[in-house]
């Protein structure tokens, strides 16, 4: 059987090009650098007063709570503001005290830290419905088409990640904690990857882990030797004062960013790098103090500046 | 007139109420410590400037309320409800003219870096003003010479010109504290300002001793020598 020169070529193409996207793909990073592409609010604008959760859609639109002026605000890809909704108050489409956002194809999703329930816009940040849950939030994750994937206060009994439609009715349920240490309104920071696996990072404990869908854990990671973090009785309550680990994030890659707390050398502005297996592979410094990572679809890296005051957006350039 | 309730001042005992005139120059100089404290940019009155807060033009009630507020507290909405109900309740006006507050912050050591805080405090305070139809001005505590009254995150204080007293409110206020405020701040008639502004030109000379720990403390900005004077007295 004769193969014509042009299909081979063609094929010897296509298998480089496949071959070089898994080499990049499976390759461990060295090292990451960001490069700041984007700098949203300033200390002389009206921007951003203090923004609590970020996210972006697939247009590049970046949609901020606010929670200085209790508003969800969108801005262009050039960081211009494109509009502004919500104000305070708990009528439908207000905030006491705006948290945390995430965005799934038209809608977007945010949380009140002073009430139950997620609140729905879509992507004009029109106000569409709010979604009952009985409990505060202290994580939300858009997971799939219809499912979102929720964290309460722990008060009694094992800590856990609670899946829900968009109707707010239980699906399932993923225990993380068997037996927390007393009461916590806010244990842990999560992310979802593309075949619903939990990454969790601790904000009080040294651990890291990933975890299936049904709980079974994959891998754990400890990356201050198990350290613990310090603890004060307030008003009979024993309470941790500093953290471990303050958020997590995933790339395109399946690469695990964690956002290091007290405990770290640079406190909220370390991030740690692991490998989708649970390998610390690189850590890198922020510029500025954070509260939060967040990763976009495009790979882009946001975290805060100024206290709040200021988002930033960053190119990640791996080694 | 009668002075305010001051019942120690320096190393006074709190059994040995100091002589009258003493008294009600102490008096008159801490309503006026207390002008010049809320808006620390206003040159003195003796300079040819009003004193903000108790000038001659005063609205319909007399007496006046002074906020100090603690930056932290402004992220808890259930502590500082209160403050949202009295500015809900009191008229535009009034809150512009009778009501001022002081913001309290902490602040790192480094200058550059206190100077960066001090930006991001009014900066975020801006915002939450704004979003909160807050008008009474606010001053910047920047010496943070009243960071040691900010641990309950807000505290009110109200100068009653008729019983001649201050009034110390710890937050959260009842309904019933929310009504009296806000009786206290509709009622009356416009404040003798003549005697004030008399005794404007002693100001400068005044130095009392140091603050006791169960005092109160008010810091006046000089703006030009940019030094402190501390008043202390007892709340009744």
């Amino acid at each position: 059987m004769k193969i014509k020169p042009a299909i081979l070529t063609a094929l010897m193409a296509a298998i480089l090009v496949v071959s070089s996207h898994s080499v990049e793909s499976a390759a461990q990073i060295k090292k990451v650098a960001i490069e700041e592409v984007l700098s949203i609010g300033s200390l002389d604008d009206e921007a951003l007063f203090q923004w609590s959760g970020v996210a972006a859609d697939a247009d590049g639109f970046i949609y901020v709570l606010d929670a200085m002026d209790y508003s969800l605000k969108k801005f262009d890809q050039a960081g211009h503001l494109v509009k502004k909704a919500g104000r305070k108050g708990q009528g439908p489409g207000e905030f006491m005290a705006p948290r945390l956002l995430d965005c799934r194809g038209e809608s977007l999703y945010a949380t009140d830290q002073n009430t139950t329930g997620i609140l729905v816009f879509d992507r004009e940040l029109v106000f569409k419905k709010r979604i009952p849950y009985p409990l505060l939030l202290f994580n939300l994750r858009a997971v799939g088409e219809n499912c979102l994937a929720v964290g309460s206060p722990v008060f009694q009994g094992p800590g856990k990640v609670v899946l829900i439609d968009e109707e707010g009715k239980v699906k399932s349920e993923m225990v993380f904690l068997e037996k927390p240490e007393g009461m916590l309104m806010d244990s842990m920071s999560m992310a979802i990857d593309p075949k619903g696996d939990f990454y969790i990072a601790f904000l009080f404990l040294d651990r890291i882990e990933k975890r299936e869908k049904s709980g079974r854990l994959v891998w754990s990671q400890k990356l201050f030797g198990g350290k613990k973090v310090e603890k004060k009785t307030i008003s009979s309550y024993v309470l941790p004062t500093e953290t471990c680990y303050k958020d997590v994030a995933l790339d395109r890659n399946g690469n695990v960013f964690v956002l290091g707390g007290g405990l770290s050398r640079h406190p909220s502005r370390d991030v740690y790098v692991l490998s989708p297996a649970g390998e610390l592979l690189t850590t890198f410094m922020l510029p500025d103090t954070s509260h939060c990572l967040y990763i976009d679809s495009r790979n882009f890296l946001y975290s805060r500046a100024n206290d709040g005051i200021t988002l930033k957006k960053y190119r990640m350039i791996y080694h | 007139m009668k002075p305010f309730g001051i019942c120690a001042a320096g190393k006074r005992s709190k059994d040995r109420p100091m002589r009258r005139p003493f008294r009600r120059l102490v008096g008159i100089l801490l309503v006026f410590a207390l002008a010049a404290c809320l808006c620390p940019s206003v040159p003195w009155a003796a300079e040819g400037q009003q004193s903000i807060g108790l000038d001659a033009a005063h609205p319909t009630g007399k007496n006046i309320c002074w906020f100090l507020l603690d930056f932290d507290a402004i992220f808890c909405a259930p502590c500082l409800a209160p403050l949202f109900d009295l500015c809900r309740a009191l008229p535009a006006i009034v809150q512009e003219r009778q009501v001022r507050g002081v913001l309290v912050y902490s602040s790192p050591p480094d200058k550059e870096r206190a100077e960066r805080r001090a930006k991001i405090v009014r900066k975020k305070w801006q915002g939450f003003m704004k979003a909160n139809d807050i008008r009474f001005p606010v001053a910047f505590d920047d010496a943070h010479v009243f960071n040691y009254l900010s641990k309950s995150g807000a505290l009110l204080l109200l100068f009653d010109f008729d019983l001649h007293v201050i009034k110390k409110y710890g937050f959260p206020l009842t309904r019933e504290q929310l009504n009296e405020i806000l009786e206290l701040l509709l009622s009356g008639d416009r404040p003798d300002m003549e005697f004030f502004h008399q005794m404007m030109g002693l100001v400068r000379h005044f130095r009392p001793a140091q603050p006791g720990k169960t005092h109160v403390l008010f810091a006046v900005d000089e703006s030009i020598s940019r030094q402190f004077v501390f008043y202390e007295f007892l709340v009744h």
